[in-house]
């Protein structure tokens, strides 16, 4: 559990970084290309010195490029939705996407879901109804 | 307006998220690392290309705040991987994912002032119970 509050306090503490930049007026563009690279930079080192080297196919190469693009476009579009709401319901949302891949797993996969995944899938569109931020502008 | 683009970054979001599913189920998870590196390395040559286009030059705060989201997502993954190995997934999922939500909410309200509406306070809590069922 230690290793765990350790994660969970990063990971808030970097979404409170996210608002920080848009509160400050920093460059989306940057703020999301530079994070990438440190994040790049700090596991090439543990490539290079733990793993001791780079391993890569072409499955890796296609499922890293749909993550790629995925976390690029993804914080991209969250720097700008900080702009209009709170950093805390638009993380709460952030979140809940983890639906996303419960339902690829249910159509791609053919795995059959359980009456608990069904009722936090029905429970899902009811929370983000209640968690909508009126329009500040736009 | 926050709506849609919350939305957006949601799908966006839920598409990495079936990009670790592949991982597994392509049977990559020892290049997990590798595949880290990857997809960073992707998007930051995403935005570089952006960049390029949009001939943008970095203020000392873009760089020093994007630096700090990278070192803190950085550590949340490096713990995040070692608690998924020693917890079994029914804890970690549900406590991460509600666990999260409940110290942003309350970073937020601390340096922020963030107030939340009534109506939000219920979504939030109902955001929780979903994450539960989700994972558990």
């Amino acid at each position: 559990m230690f290793h765990l509050t350790l994660g969970i306090i990063f990971a808030g503490i970097g979404s409170t970084f996210y608002k920080l930049a848009e509160e400050k007026g920093c460059s989306r563009l940057w703020v999301n290309t530079i994070s990438r690279l440190l994040v790049v930079l700090l596991i090439s080192l543990h490539l290079a010195f733990i793993e001791k080297g780079f391993h890569s196919n072409l499955k890796l190469l296609g499922v890293g490029l749909l993550g790629g693009v995925s976390i690029f476009f993804g914080r991209w579009l969250f720097l700008q939705a900080l702009r209009y709401g709170k950093v805390s319901v638009s993380w709460t949302v952030l979140n809940l996407a983890v639906i996303i891949p419960i339902l690829a797993s249910i159509i791609i996969w053919k795995e059959t879901p359980d009456i608990k995944k069904t009722l936090g899938i029905v429970l899902f569109p009811l929370s983000v109804l209640l968690l909508r931020e009126e329009n500040k502008c736009g | 307006m926050w709506l849609s683009l919350i939305l957006l970054s949601f799908f966006f979001e839920g598409l990495l998220g079936v990009a670790e599913k592949m991982v597994r189920e392509l049977n990559l998870g020892e290049m997990r690392n590798d595949y880290i590196f990857l997809y960073n390395l992707i998007a930051a040559f995403i935005g570089g290309l952006f960049l390029i286009r949009e001939r943008e030059r970095p203020g000392s705060k873009d760089l020093f705040i994007g630096s700090l989201i990278g070192l803190a997502f950085y550590f949340a993954a490096f713990f995040c991987l070692q608690a998924i190995l020693e917890l079994p997934g029914i804890i970690y999922f549900s406590v991460a994912g509600v666990g999260g939500i409940l110290l942003v909410t309350s970073l937020s309200h601390l340096i922020w002032r963030e107030k939340l509406k009534k109506k939000q306070v219920y979504g939030l809590t109902l955001a929780c119970l979903s994450l539960v069922l989700l994972t558990i």
